[in-house]
């Protein structure tokens, strides 16, 4: 292959995957804007999206294969299904864990959030079994080969799928008064209040949103990469570094730090050392980190409040 | 949570008795490896405890400085040949050492960032396990290692390693109860409290935070190269994420800022973790893999919903305050 | 005694672009009590943080007993001898009301984490003395009784005092104290003027922040007046009482609302 078009192949994988740690980052910015909280079960919500989608489209095996389960949807109904589960699981989560815990420090909820992440995993573990699944490619039909390079029908939808859904999400912040008052929220929170925004069922809001984003992320990818029980793990990391390298706040941030890990990642895994791969995400975040801190810690915004300012 | 001298004195002499009692009642060789993994367990948690519960830093990449006591270890006794002691000593130094230089900027973040930085580290840490098969046999491991011994005395049998395990770890025990309750512990707290505040009354606090943490290395270190004595052989797969999170959850159950209540999450968790292993499969007919794990989830959470400052201190402060609450009402 | 303990010169701090404190020059005396006053957000509190290290300036320079801080951290600055108080406390509240002042002994104390693992000889003198040294804090105060109760059983008033004695544990030659009064009934201001005068005798130079005119007029030997981040007025009580600047910078805002009433409370009684 040309020197030229394996690159381009890696900026298509590289897209594709940097589109799913986008999403998923957006799943962490949603909740951290509006609560402050780092989710890291997040990206088991990406599996959990993923296999209710396979276990209501196709026979599955459930519960150490006592029962198997045969709704037999038809794809796109079992999908947006799959979707509002997760998103109603990511609320139920919050109403269990996080809202009884309301005035916990950060190491609380940061250990809340991983005992979320272990009791999630054990569910699906429980659920589905250790078993790799995946569901059909969305629409059949051979590869695009554009200048030499692969780019199959599934990476078009995951593509496809993350511009859409940002659209939306763009179109539900900035044109809804429900989107409004989250961005309120997420703006300053006490602010919020007094203006009669109802904290609570916002913040209830941004886990069942971010629940939902997840699992429409850990379903595109299910055609191409299969998922199990844990592959929610490095969703989770991957996707918290892409929102960190977004500056954690901003959903373009998220975006773009999405894409660009994924970039970095297929760059370095293609070009440096395969074994490294999941590696690399964690040493952009330190060369990030220390970059950020050298200039921010000392006049930080959280040095400043901690100053009594 | 404080205790005073006296209690921790009778505490340690309970649990020093215990321990010489204990084995009689063991039957068998699971039983033993049971206890003497919650030593080695102690000896991390009591270390994690010092950093976490004290100094109010999270580290989710504990298991990387066991892991480094461990291979360190294997590989001067094994590739070296050196005496097993010397081993320990030098893992714990270069572990200490590595500590120190990751800490200096890595303790500079804070809260979420900084459990973000330290898992990192554990999941960089595993790859170069992986990868660098020729340092570390990749994901053979190292094998061969010897037993501990001290000249002549060689610990062997399980039932000898019980002895080393636990005397170790009761003088990590001690050193650590010694430093709580002292100019040192009291700048941990400080810095848990308030950072400014902390600086503001002449503590240094960079430096105990890494000074901490340095120390909560060597402990995780000697733990790690105890594990490696003991077992023979080594694996990556001791020292994954996972096992730095189970460390964490030891500690919140147990109780965050005590260590008493490290020593009580590690042997709780250790010994839930066996029960639910035997048990779980019989629940579930041909239930495999960790699903115990379910469980830990849901324990975690209600702890910290419920007793955020962990079993033993929270249960305690709650104790005291309804005491003082009925001795009031009188 | 007329030495200059403190000097500021053309301090400056910015925070992205608000300037929260803009070209302030000015000298402390040794042993003298020098007011800071201003209206809200005059930059106070940030000309504290300043001088206490929490921030370095974008431009100027302090020299503390002649020496220049540059970028010294805030644990240098109270180990030169320099302490400070917070406006909203800060005071540890895992801890008893002894082991918070014990903290502030830290400057003062040396043994470290090997000495204190084993538990020599050595550690066990220091912890002593450090006790002891802490308990006098403590009593001085007025709050012995209660030394070993968790801080966050006293009153606000009670909070601030620990505080006070915190920082009078690490030995100050200078003491920042950020608005002592605030918060307090009027029976604990009468306490602390009292307590700031003891502690001017024991050689201490004291600054202080502070919206109670009442305590400052009374107290202050010298004021300064900030008013958006400047310098407007630097004087004895009575000529700051008297500067149109400042009345102007308070317009609106009743500059002495308390001394009016002390001078009318006078004219009565008398």
């Amino acid at each position: 292959m040309a020197l030229e078009s394996q690159i381009l192949q890696f900026i298509f994988a590289g897209i594709t995957v940097g589109s799913i740690y986008a999403l998923i980052a957006l799943g962490f910015v949603v909740i951290h804007n509006v609560t402050g909280i780092v989710n890291f079960a997040q990206g088991d919500f990406a599996m959990l999206g993923a296999l209710i989608a396979v276990t209501l489209t196709e026979k599955t095996p459930i519960f150490n294969r006592v029962f198997i389960a045969e709704f037999n949807l038809p794809l796109p109904l079992g999908i947006a299904l799959a979707v509002l589960i997760t998103g109603a699981l990511g609320a139920i989560f919050y109403l269990l864990a996080i809202r009884p815990a309301h005035n916990a420090s950060i190491v609380s909820l940061i250990i809340i959030t991983i005992g979320a992440h272990f009791a999630l995993q054990g569910a699906a573990l429980i659920t589905w079994a250790a078993d790799p699944y995946s569901l059909p490619r969305f629409t059949t039909g051979g590869p695009l080969e554009i200048m030499g390079a692969i780019l199959t029908r599934q990476n078009l939808w995951v593509i496809g799928v993350t511009i859409a859904l940002l659209l939306l999400l763009y179109l539900f912040f900035e044109r809804t008064i429900l989107g409004k008052a989250l961005r309120a929220c997420a703006i300053n929170r006490t602010a919020a209040r007094l203006m009669g925004i109802n904290i609570d069922r916002m913040a209830l809001l941004s886990f069942a949103l971010s629940a939902a984003i997840g699992a429409i992320a850990g379903i595109v990818i299910t055609p191409a990469n299969s998922m199990s029980y844990d592959s929610g793990t490095f969703l989770s990391l991957k996707g918290f570094v892409a929102a960190i390298l977004g500056g954690m706040n901003s959903a373009t941030g998220a975006v773009i730090g999405g894409l660009v890990l994924g970039i970095l990642e297929t760059f370095g895994a293609g070009m440096i050392s395969s074994g490294y791969k999941d590696a690399i995400a964690f040493i952009v975040l330190f060369f990030v980190l220390f970059i950020r801190m050298s200039g921010i810690i000392k006049l930080g915004k959280s040095q400043v409040e901690e100053a009594g300012l | 949570m404080q205790f005073s001298k006296r209690t921790n004195l009778i505490a340690f002499v309970a649990l020093g008795i215990a321990l010489a009692v204990i084995p009689n009642f063991l039957t068998n060789n699971y039983q033993i490896s049971i206890m003497i993994l919650i030593a080695l367990y102690t000896i991390l948690t009591v270390g994690l405890s010092l950093l976490m519960g004290y100094a109010g830093q999270i580290s989710l990449g504990q298991a990387v400085f066991y892991g480094m006591g461990g291979y360190i270890t294997a590989w001067i006794t094994v590739k070296m040949g050196l005496p097993p002691l010397v081993g320990m000593l030098v893992a714990a130094i270069i572990t200490g050492a590595f500590a120190y230089v990751v800490g200096i900027p890595m303790l500079r973040l804070r809260g979420n960032y900084l459990a973000m930085a330290t898992l990192g580290l554990n999941v960089i840490f595993e790859l170069v396990v992986l990868q660098e098969t020729a340092w570390t046999g990749g994901p053979d491991g190292f094998q061969g290692i010897p037993k501990f011994s001290l000249g002549d005395l060689v610990f062997k049998t399980d039932r000898e390693v019980y002895v080393l395990v636990w005397i170790i770890a009761l003088i990590v025990i001690v050193l650590s109860l010694n430093i709580v309750n002292s100019r040192v512990g009291r700048a941990l707290r400080a810095v848990h409290a308030s950072e400014i505040a902390a600086e503001m009354n002449g503590v240094d606090t960079a430096h105990y935070k890494v000074a901490v943490l340095v120390l909560s290395a060597v402990y995780a270190s000697i733990a790690g190269s105890l594990y490696a004595f003991w077992n023979g052989i080594i694996s990556p797969s001791v020292y994954h994420l996972t096992f730095s999170i189970e460390l964490v959850v030891m500690v919140a159950i147990g109780g965050l800022a005590s260590v008493w209540g490290a020593i009580f999450g590690a042997a709780g968790v250790t010994l839930l973790a066996e029960f639910l292993r035997n048990v779980l499969p019989q629940l579930l007919r041909g239930a495999s893999g960790e699903q115990e794990i379910i469980a830990f989830g849901v324990i975690l959470i209600l702890v910290m919903i419920f007793l955020p400052e962990g079993l033993t201190t929270g249960s305690l402060i709650r104790i005291r305050k309804w005491r003082a609450d009925r001795a009031s009402a009188k | 005694m007329t030495d200059t303990i403190l000097q500021a010169t053309h301090l400056k701090k910015e925070f992205g672009g608000v300037i929260a404190v803009n070209n302030v020059s000015f000298d402390v005396l040794r042993g003298e009590i020098f007011a800071v006053i201003g209206p809200n957000g005059a930059g106070k509190t940030t000309l504290f943080n300043l001088i206490s290290g929490a921030y370095t300036p974008t431009t100027g320079e302090i020299r503390f007993a002649g020496k220049p801080l540059d970028r010294a951290r805030p644990h240098t600055r109270t180990k030169l001898g320099m302490a400070r108080t917070f406006q909203n406390l800060r005071l540890f509240n895992n801890m008893s009301v002894l082991e918070n002042v014990m903290v502030g002994r830290h400057a003062r104390s040396r043994y470290g984490i090997l000495e204190a693992a084993l538990r020599l000889p050595t550690a066990t003198r220091e912890e002593n003395a450090i006790r002891d040294a802490a308990m006098q804090c403590v009593a001085r105060v007025g709050l012995a009784e209660r030394a070993n109760e968790l801080v966050g059983n006293l009153s606000f008033g009670g909070q601030r005092l620990v505080e006070i004695a915190r920082a009078v544990a690490t030995e100050p030659k200078l003491l920042l104290l950020d608005e002592p009064g605030a918060g307090l009934t009027r029976h604990e201001v009468e306490g602390l003027d009292t307590l700031i005068h003891d502690l001017r005798r024991d050689g201490m130079t004291v600054i202080l922040v502070e919206h109670n005119m009442e305590l400052v007029m009374g107290i202050a030997d010298r004021v300064m007046v900030l008013d958006y981040g400047q310098k407007i007025a630097e004087g004895t009580p009575p000529q700051i009482q008297q500067n149109k600047r400042v009345i102007a910078a308070y317009l609106g805002e009743e500059p002495f609302p308390a001394l009016r009433m002390e001078a009318h409370d006078d004219a009565t009684s008398s």
